[in-house]
């Protein structure tokens, strides 16, 4: 028994990578204008040998490449973010946005489109840029105040996300009164999505995403540790404040790359981690790689969905993970209720 | 669904979002509006009588039946289109209340703001103490059901296609008492848009794309006026949905075409939207056929229509307005 379970991981980790490789392919391959599959490999050799060209190179390596590859990205850093906050918080409805990162990134975003008041080049570069800062900054807001009384506990950095997320959604609120115009920007900026995907995009947050995943995969046997509560950690002879600033701020800086590039998708970051661990057990150390390439396939396939279903028309990518996601998880819990 | 008549550039980002939630109810509240219910179903608009005989009946763009008991002598308009019929009528002194939308004609300047176009101020509108109140549909839904309550007579106007903005100029031009300034406006429209069609007359149609927002694109379908004005204007959209739709990147590079028309309100320049990532291939981008238009003047169903018609031909065939 004990050593079925030992090889599970290894073959878990085989399969997803198999399966992230074939998603990455069908991303690739299937879009909203059909693209022989012989023409995208041409497509892609033309790229390497730096002499793209003509109707498929546009589409395979300036629209679709970049695409799948930032729903990679993004999907793999939200999932990561997630499994990392809930073993932190020791909490199941943790998400990557569960400390406020989320209104501050939008505050942040609102107040570029604001500054930006015209679809002008500054625009693209000025959102990304302020949503990250808004998120970061938050983060460190909340958790100065958490720590305020000397200890940084679950309870304290949730009840200060919470307040200041609501203060922050609020300042959001207020300026969208006076700034009308930019209120579908910023509505369809919360509702998330790829469809201003880019290889500049890409290269941003591709490094965030490298650096943040390699620290993250060093924390595992602490994050295992954290699951037996502060005290006991703490007796187990882990330093529990140093270790949580540490691991807050890697699962920041993943969640803040992932939103200033790709606003607020919601349910990877939560279910990713929860289907995961029902399928692999909690170990951290098999738990977060899993994490970020399950999140990175579910984000590409479900951004698959969102571009064909009805192209050449585009839903917002959040609404599929929902949508799919959701009734997915439910059939999850049933199915583990059963065992 | 949403109507495009608000006033200054970003404008189009709000409408299209807002189009993607009120779509279905804006498509409930002029299902009843045809083509031929435009006209008044009583009164002598076409005698040579100064005024028009009151009380007047008519149905509106929101497939209300509405009656108009005498002459408005107040009047609110709470859309920049119907501000500018009503200016363009010659009926501007007896405009007493629009948005702060509404910035044509010059002269709106001085008139009390009664709130914006989303979301105007009842209490407002209701201290002018207006005869009637212009509106529109769609966002104003709610609105048109307030002012209601508020005893107040309201006519929806919101026309979908070229030949519905002369029709409900016409309905203006009664419900005001000024039949007769209506027909020469419209009979002026005409003739610019003839002049417009005959000037494009037997040319091969240009491809053409029309960018109302950016990030996620969305474009004009073949069901909306802006795509109307691009057939008339001897284009052919590549779009072939129907209304405002979010439109697939990968699609507009298949389309590639030859003219690639924005509004203000989403792009401000060409040389900012060739930086676009995947924008760079576009034909229309390499050939310098990008036209950034004024949002005011193509998107507004209103006087200036015609005008904003002139532009998007002259984007699609400059040599047939070059001499």
């Amino acid at each position: 028994m004990s050593r079925a379970r030992d090889i599970r991981p290894a073959v878990a980790l085989a399969v997803l990578g198999a399966a992230l490789a074939a998603t990455l392919v069908a991303g690739i391959t299937w879009g909203a204008v059909p693209v022989a599959p012989g023409d995208v490999v041409a497509a892609l050799g033309r790229a390497l040998s730096g002499r793209s060209q003509g109707l498929a190179d546009t589409l395979i390596v300036g629209v679709r490449l970049p695409r799948v590859l930032l729903a990679a990205v993004v999907g793999a850093s939200l999932a990561g973010a997630g499994a990392i906050y809930q073993a932190l918080f020791r909490n199941p409805l943790a998400d990557p946005y569960i400390l406020g990162v989320s209104s501050g990134a939008g505050l942040g975003a609102m107040l570029a489109l604001v500054a930006t008041s015209a679809a002008t080049a500054a625009r693209y570069g000025l959102v990304p840029a302020a949503a990250f800062a808004g998120a970061m900054l938050t983060m460190a807001l909340v958790v100065r105040l958490a720590s305020w009384k000397g200890r940084l506990d679950a309870a304290s950095l949730l009840l200060a996300g919470v307040a200041i997320s609501y203060t922050l959604a609020a300042l959001t609120s207020f300026l969208m009164v006076f700034a009308r115009e930019q209120m579908a920007a910023v509505v369809y900026w919360m509702m998330g999505g790829l469809t201003g995907a880019s290889w500049a995009y890409l290269a941003v947050v591709a490094p965030m995403f490298v650096v943040g995943a390699a620290a993250s995969l060093t924390l595992s046997r602490e994050l295992n540790l954290m699951l037996l509560g502060d005290e006991r950690a703490g007796h187990l002879g882990l330093s529990v404040k140093a270790f949580t600033y540490g691991a807050l701020a890697i699962a920041s800086l993943l969640t803040a790359a992932a939103v200033s590039v790709a606003g607020l998708i919601g349910f990877v970051g939560l279910m990713v981690p929860h289907m995961v661990r029902m399928v692999l057990g909690p170990d951290h150390r098999v738990l977060l790689p899993t994490s970020f390439v399950g999140g990175a396939i579910v984000l590409i396939l479900a951004d698959m969905v969102a571009r064909t279903v009805i192209a050449p028309v585009e839903i917002p990518v959040g609404i599929v993970t929902a949508l799919i996601g959701g009734p997915f998880f439910v059939w999850l819990l049933m199915r583990g209720d059963r065992r | 669904m949403i109507r495009t008549k608000w006033s200054s550039v970003s404008r189009s980002m709000a409408r299209v979002a807002a189009a993607f939630v009120a779509s279905a109810l804006a498509i409930a509240l002029v299902a009843g509006c045809t083509a031929d219910v435009g006209r008044p179903r009583s009164g002598d608009a076409a005698t040579e009588s100064p005024n028009p005989a009151y009380p007047l009946a008519l149905t509106d763009d929101a497939g209300r039946d509405v009656r108009i008991a005498a002459r408005p002598e107040r009047i609110v308009s709470l859309a920049p289109a119907n501000t500018e019929i009503l200016y363009a009528l010659g009926v501007g002194d007896r405009v007493v209340g629009v948005t702060t939308y509404d910035d044509y004609p010059p002269e709106v300047e001085g008139v009390a703001k009664v709130g914006d176009f989303a979301g105007p101020n009842l209490e407002a509108v209701a201290a002018a103490e207006p005869d009637v109140v212009f509106t529109a549909t769609g966002v104003q839904a709610d609105v048109i059901k307030q002012l209601e309550e508020l005893g107040a007579t309201v006519v929806a106007i919101d026309p979908r296609t070229l030949e519905g903005v002369y029709e409900r100029i016409g309905t203006v031009a009664s419900v005001v008492g000024a039949p007769d300034a209506g027909d020469e406006l419209v009979a002026k429209m005409r003739e610019d848009a003839r002049a417009v069609a005959d000037a494009v007359e037997g040319r091969e149609p240009v491809t053409a794309f029309i960018e109302v927002g950016y990030n996620p694109l969305f474009t004009a379908g073949v069901s909306t006026l802006l795509g109307e004005l691009i057939t008339v204007a001897g284009g052919e959209n590549v779009v072939k949905e129907q209304d405002y739709v979010s439109y697939s990147l990968e699609q507009l590079v298949k389309d590639d075409p030859a003219v690639y028309f924005a509004t203000k309100g989403s792009a401000t320049d060409a040389a900012t939207l060739s930086k676009r990532p995947g924008y760079a291939g576009l034909a229309a981008v390499k050939d310098g056929r990008v036209v950034i238009l004024d949002d005011n003047l193509v998107s507004r169903p209103g006087p200036r229509i015609v005008a904003g018609l002139r532009l998007i031909a002259e984007g699609l065939h400059p040599e047939a307005f070059s001499e």
